[in-house]
């Protein structure tokens, strides 16, 4: 295991950040966060947006900044141990935590579109969050209905789900709201279970206690 | 040795860089196009590509979804995709921001006429970002036509199939974007371009597919 120190610039929202946020707390790295003016800093940044990850030495000199939120997601995970190093069972959950992404993605998609566009967000939501669930609850169970999706220990597939999912129950005035109670965990036994298992997590505790998490930002509303 | 099934339509679209890694990879693989959406409740997340992977000694197929965990999986299996995750991770990063260009450009199809423009605007402001990041990596490199280091690798071929994409015949629904795309190529991009198709790894693609080498260099 490497001996980094991490930045995380993003802003200081839920937005795209939750799964990184639980990484980061569950790997134990030496983490903080900063919000950088925008969009004053934009043009200052590897590929012009946010989120990125500002990879330093352990005496805090930077050595490289990371971009794309996926990407910094699973750089922290392998090299922490959160998904394995074997490449199919790396696989396994990467695809599961992709779902989970384009379904999110989709509605995001919603939240700005109008007209026929929104219609066929609809229709294209509702079919993609209700496989995305028979899929998930398939994983759970077969994995034996422990809280987790794979083995008996907290992973990156198990973090990204609880960010899903917890998003989509606390979701905001321009939400799908005709749609979204397809994802209403509390109905669904072993998804409620993985969300039990994740916020009983000790590797979680500061995550789920802390007032401010690593920085000025104050602990996320998923409590 | 494996052998592999990529399922997807019959397009360009996120399936070239899958193709493209299955053929440097050297490994038996096809493809098949299926019937849609009828074979839409067949696949395991109701949607393509899927690959498929037959393993030599008779044990179950393997299946795998989403386009870039595909992508991923055969980019490690076959050491196009360094085992470090930090410099995997540097691979990594320029594939989704070439796919935000893509997405971009059809996100501004969809919107309403009025905020076509400032859409349009995006994502030629986001193709500018690329073409100067890529440049950028491509000259720190030596110029010597990879993204990293001196053999093909994940992110040479992705950047390989984006420029595929807009260029060789490309969808009628890309309009005028190919011709814009070829007027940002920078000599350092048409060398990736003409180097990458070039590698004896993607000669069975090329000569079945054709190239793009008289696109870049013909402006």
């Amino acid at each position: 295991m490497s001996q980094h120190r991490y930045v995380l610039r993003y802003f200081d929202i839920q937005g795209l950040c939750e799964t990184l946020r639980l990484l980061l707390t569950a790997s134990g790295v030496d983490w903080t966060e900063e919000h950088p003016e925008w969009p004053k800093e934009k043009t200052n940044q590897p590929m012009g947006h946010l989120p990125v990850l500002v990879v330093s030495n352990a005496d805090g000199k930077p050595e490289l900044v990371l971009s794309e939120t996926l990407v910094i997601e699973r750089y922290i995970a392998r090299e922490y141990g959160l998904l394995p190093a074997d490449n199919l069972a790396a696989a396994r959950q990467e695809q599961l935590r992709d779902q989970l992404h384009d379904v999110g993605s989709t509605h995001i998609e919603y939240m700005h579109s109008t007209g026929e566009r929104s219609a066929e967000l609809v229709t294209k939501f509702e079919q993609d969050a209700t496989c995305l669930v028979s899929v998930h609850v398939a994983a759970l169970r077969h994995n034996g209905n422990n809280g987790h999706y794979f083995g008996d220990t907290l992973s990156y597939v198990d973090l990204a789900a609880y960010a899903f999912f917890k998003f989509f129950s606390n979701a905001g005035p321009r939400s799908l709201k005709s749609k979204i109670g397809l994802l209403d965990y509390t109905r669904i036994p072993e998804v409620s279970k993985l969300m039990a298992a994740v916020e009983a997590s000790s590797s979680l505790e500061p995550y789920f206690t802390a007032e401010k998490v690593n920085g000025p930002r104050l602990a996320t509303r998923f409590k | 040795m494996a052998s592999y099934i990529f399922r997807y339509f019959n397009v360009a679209g996120f399936g070239e860089t899958t193709r493209l890694l299955l053929t440097a990879a050297k490994v038996d693989w096809s493809e098949e196009n299926p019937e849609w959406p009828l074979e839409k409740p067949n696949q395991p997340f109701g949607r393509l590509p899927v690959l498929i992977e037959h393993s030599a000694d008779g044990s179950p197929d393997l299946v795998i979804t989403e386009s870039g965990t595909i992508e991923r999986y055969v980019a490690r299996t076959y050491g196009f995709l360094p085992a470090d995750p930090l410099n995997a991770a540097l691979q990594e990063q320029l594939r989704d921001r070439l796919n935000d260009v893509v997405l971009a450009f059809f996100a501004h199809k969809s919107v309403s006429e009025g905020e076509r423009q400032s859409m349009h605007d995006k994502f030629e402001e986001l193709l500018d970002k690329v073409v100067a990041v890529h440049s950028e990596l491509l000259r720190k490199n030596g110029n010597n036509g990879h993204l990293f280091g001196t053999e093909l690798s994940f992110a040479d071929i992705n950047t390989y199939a984006f420029l595929r994409m807009f260029l060789i015949n490309p969808m009628p629904s890309l309009e005028h974007s190919p011709q814009l795309v070829k007027a940002k190529l920078t000599p350092e991009i048409a060398k990736l371009a003409v180097t990458v198709e070039a590698d004896p790894l993607l000669e069975a693609f090329v000569s079945k597919k054709g190239g793009l080498a008289e696109y870049v260099l013909h402006k």
